[in-house]
């Protein structure tokens, strides 16, 4: 049998659902095109279809990951579930098992996992309203303000860290891109899930609410979310938390 | 000009239609003039409730195709002369209405009528968007279960998105007893969630499916508490200031389990 090529640009349904597959060895000009080719047929007929982008064994930088994201989410309105793709630094349950990073875990350089962006490039964005059941908000560019609560079933990503001047009682994940030193605070903290990087928490099923307490949470050892009670920025690196959590590796799930 | 309102809530079975038929009804025998419109295109049943059944001949669907005019689909009620009903069709599915022609509708009727209350279907789909196209406020119904606050919730982020601005709360079929000992939230704790106005509070009456069933609307019976408090909610709405009475659990296990809820 002779040895089809294979297209630059592949889609995809496997058991955990949509995957786009890439040829590792395309470029981003290249692979933009074949995109747009593929989903012309498609029209909206995916829109809010959650998809794996599977790299293969290759790599992107940011800018390049940032186009492609731009033209999945905003031009087809598909949901990037997980980026696969090659990693020289996080741990591999096994050679071709997939990383399925956290949601938004972005290969930065060949060097390191981590993304963290220069301190004169980070942007803060304020969100002056309740972040409610069914709402993302993604800013990749820095840090995240919000001037109201995040309710159950609403989810906020940030690069950097976020600040909830109120009561965060959906999804937050703060250093989306990898900044493991990534903090979250709240005024109450009662999450239903709370990520840093590529970690992922949950809080005990009988954890009780500190209520009037500002909380804050961060990794402690690089692999536990710990929430803490927060003081001032000061203690930060001193508090013993208060509970820890259970804690899950989103690469190991 | 007349006030438009959806009454919506995400989740099935909250009582959104129970809740137009009893304002409705409430608000017509305060003197309005009150028009109900069945945004449940292919699984109506606003007429069922409201005892009109026998008596729709046209629907919205006939309006739009220009079969006939508005004020000849309108199905008058037989007891409060000024409440009146546009019912949906039943062969027909959502998709077959287009938010604009909804739209028209609703303005059309806002000319007339003092109240237009727009009974939503369920979903976030084609069909909840049409029923909140051409409404300028809404009343949030909800049930003090966490999935119907959750719904509730993404409802109102839409409706936002939607640009309607004025959004009210009612809770539905709440328990006082319940509350009482702790195995219910309590309005606060939905409030909490939710952060948008509460103008009423429904207690659970078991009478509410013998009258849906008769095509009786509760807010004629003064026995009836869920009735009402219908009355009431038609009340507030006048802009009359009528006390919510308090309910809250009276154990503090209670109250933490409360607080508890509104996180999962």
């Amino acid at each position: 049998m002779k040895d089809i090529p294979r297209p630059i640009v592949e889609l995809k349904g496997f058991r955990d659902g949509l995957h786009l597959i890439i040829d590792p060895k395309a470029n981003i000009e290249e692979i933009i095109p074949r995109i747009e080719k593929r989903m012309e047929k498609l029209g909206d007929s995916l829109a809010g279809t959650g998809v794996t982008i599977n790299l293969g064994g290759g790599s992107m930088d940011f800018q390049e990951l940032s186009r492609l994201e731009r033209l999945l989410q905003d031009t087809y309105r598909l949901e990037i579930k997980q980026l696969i793709g090659k990693s020289d630094d996080i741990p591999r349950p096994q050679e071709g098992s997939l990383i399925a990073g956290a949601p938004a875990l972005h290969k930065a350089t060949p060097q390191s996992s981590e993304y963290i962006l220069p301190a004169e490039e980070e942007k803060t964005l304020f969100i002056r309203q309740t972040l409610r059941s069914g709402q993302v908000e993604r800013f990749l560019e820095g840090n995240v303000v919000i001037l109201g609560d995040v309710n159950p079933g609403a989810e906020i990503i940030a690069a950097r860290d976020i600040i909830v001047l109120g009561t965060l009682r959906g999804i937050a994940h703060a250093g989306a891109l990898g900044d493991i030193t990534s903090v979250i605070i709240a005024l109450s903290l009662v999450p239903t899930q709370l990520r840093i990087a590529r970690f992922i928490s949950r809080p005990p099923s009988n954890q009780r609410t500190q209520g009037d307490k500002v909380e804050f949470a961060r990794l402690r050892g690089n692999a536990a979310v710990a929430v803490e009670e927060f003081t001032d920025f000061n203690h930060l690196t001193q508090v013993e938390p208060r509970s820890s959590v259970v804690i899950s590796e989103s690469s190991l799930e | 000009m007349g006030r438009v309102i959806v009454l919506t809530s995400g989740k099935g079975g909250v009582g959104k239609s129970t809740s137009t038929a009893n304002l409705g009804t409430a608000l017509a025998m305060l003197g309005k003039k009150v028009v109900l419109v069945d945004a449940d295109v292919g699984l109506r049943n606003l007429d069922v409730i409201m005892g009109l059944e026998a008596r729709v001949v046209y629907t919205s669907m006939d309006v739009i195709d220009g079969t006939c005019n508005i004020e000849k689909a309108l199905v008058r009620d037989r007891r409060v002369k000024s409440l009146n009903l546009l019912a949906a069709s039943q062969k027909n599915n959502k998709m077959d209405i287009l938010p604009e022609q909804m739209k028209k509708i609703c303005k059309e009727l806002s000319e007339d009528f003092d109240y237009v209350l727009i009974d939503s279907p369920a979903g976030i789909e084609q069909g909840f968007q049409n029923a909140a196209v051409g409404a300028e406020e809404a009343l949030i119904i909800t049930t003090p279960e966490i999935a119907a606050v959750r719904d509730a919730d993404r409802i109102i982020g839409l409706l936002q998105n939607m640009n309607i601005e004025k959004m009210n709360l009612v809770i539905n079929r709440l328990s006082p007893q319940m509350v009482k000992a702790g195995n219910m939230m309590a309005p606060q704790d939905i409030i909490d969630i939710l952060s948008i106005d509460l103008i009423g509070v429904v207690p659970e009456d078991s009478d509410v499916v013998v009258s849906t069933n008769r095509g009786l609307p509760l807010a004629y019976s003064h026995a009836s508490y869920a009735g009402q408090a219908y009355n009431r909610i038609a009340q507030r709405l006048e802009g009359e200031d009528i006390p919510i009475p308090e309910f809250k659990s009276e154990n503090w296990f209670g109250q933490l389990m409360n607080k508890l809820a509104g996180r999962n």
